[in-house]
């Protein structure tokens, strides 16, 4: 279906966690630095914004009002994401990287873009979360390692330094 | 600045850690780089010759010794010829090392032992494409090793 050479397509998943800065940094540091200017991957840098409602977490008479207060406050994070991910790249001289923010559970964004763009490989961090947040908040990382269309690396902050 | 990296990849010479094992080759074995093929067998396997070895795992065994079927039978492993051709191949085009290490129990737990005690620099699997509800009666190697490992997990799927 891709006619002509056309590079593979490699998505980064970002949200303000240092362990989804580190992803990124390790990224470019083992995919993109070396082979400069000729980067092996299409990058593809995906930020998923939490619907305001669904952050909020409760329904009721008081909701109407606070949904502006906490959408301005996501929709400012998203912003400084996606300044700090720009940020990176330029310091690392990848350029050519595209950035795309959608509002909603990252689980599925993750997932969907993959399949949208037919990404042949899906980088994401891991929170590092003990097994039960895992199983109460879920893990964005474990649902994409199964779920994707495609190879998934997870990225994990080293706790120690070797 | 590639620094020579240790990259672990887990074998169970299934299609899956096949797949695993070419997509390490073709996408993180950079020259100077080691290969580590980790495969774990069941502790029932464990016959009084390899007791030795049940509590840390075998000698690291190199690709020289990991292709004959003699020295492989001592181990109780049956030699996976496409595999092998791989690294053959593999370990010449990208001029990496490759090591095997043997392993006997439960692969979950043997995979993040063998990262912490190789001091692996990230793991590379397969997965067994198990639903949901599998993962929870059968219990899922790739979510144990993502949420246990102290390095980087890859999990290569067959596309």
């Amino acid at each position: 279906m891709a006619t002509g050479d056309e590079k593979p397509v490699m998505v980064v998943g970002v949200d303000e966690s240092e362990q989804s800065i580190y992803a990124l940094e390790w990224t470019l540091d083992r995919f993109f630095a070396p082979y400069a200017p000729n980067f092996p991957f299409k990058l593809l840098i995906i930020h998923a914004k939490p619907n305001a409602v669904s952050a909020l977490g409760f329904a009721g008479p008081g909701i109407v009002e606070v949904v502006p207060h906490v959408d301005a406050d996501l929709k400012h994070t998203a912003a400084k994401v996606v300044d700090k991910a720009k940020g990176i790249c330029e310091s690392k001289s990848v350029h050519g990287a595209m950035m795309e923010v959608f509002e909603g559970d990252a689980r599925n964004i993750l997932c969907e873009v993959v399949d949208k763009h037919h990404a042949s490989l899906l980088v994401v961090g891991s929170h590092g979360h003990g097994a039960i947040k895992r199983a109460v908040i879920g893990s964005v990382s474990d649902y994409c390692a199964h779920h994707a269309h495609c190879s998934v690396i997870i990225v994990k902050k080293p706790k120690i330094k070797l | 600045m590639t620094k020579d990296r240790k990259i672990g990849i887990a074998m169970d010479f299934s299609e899956s850690s096949k797949n695993a094992l070419k997509w390490a080759i073709d996408n993180l074995a950079d020259k100077g780089d080691t290969l580590y093929i980790i495969h774990t067998l069941p502790t029932s396997d464990a016959e009084s010759r390899n007791a030795l070895w049940i509590e840390s795992g075998s000698p690291l065994i190199p690709l020289v010794e990991f292709r004959e079927p003699k020295i492989m039978e001592h181990y109780g492993v049956k030699i996976d010829i496409a595999c092998l051709d791989m690294l053959d191949t593999g370990s010449r085009k990208k001029e990496v090392n490759v090591v095997t290490k043997l392993y006997w129990g439960d692969a979950r737990e043997k995979l993040i032992d063998a990262v912490k005690e190789l001091k692996l620099d990230s793991i590379v699997m397969g997965s067994r494409g198990l639903s949901a509800l599998q993962r929870i009666i059968m219990g899922s190697v790739s979510s144990f090793v993502i949420d246990h490992a102290p390095c980087p997990v890859t999990i290569v799927k067959d596309n």
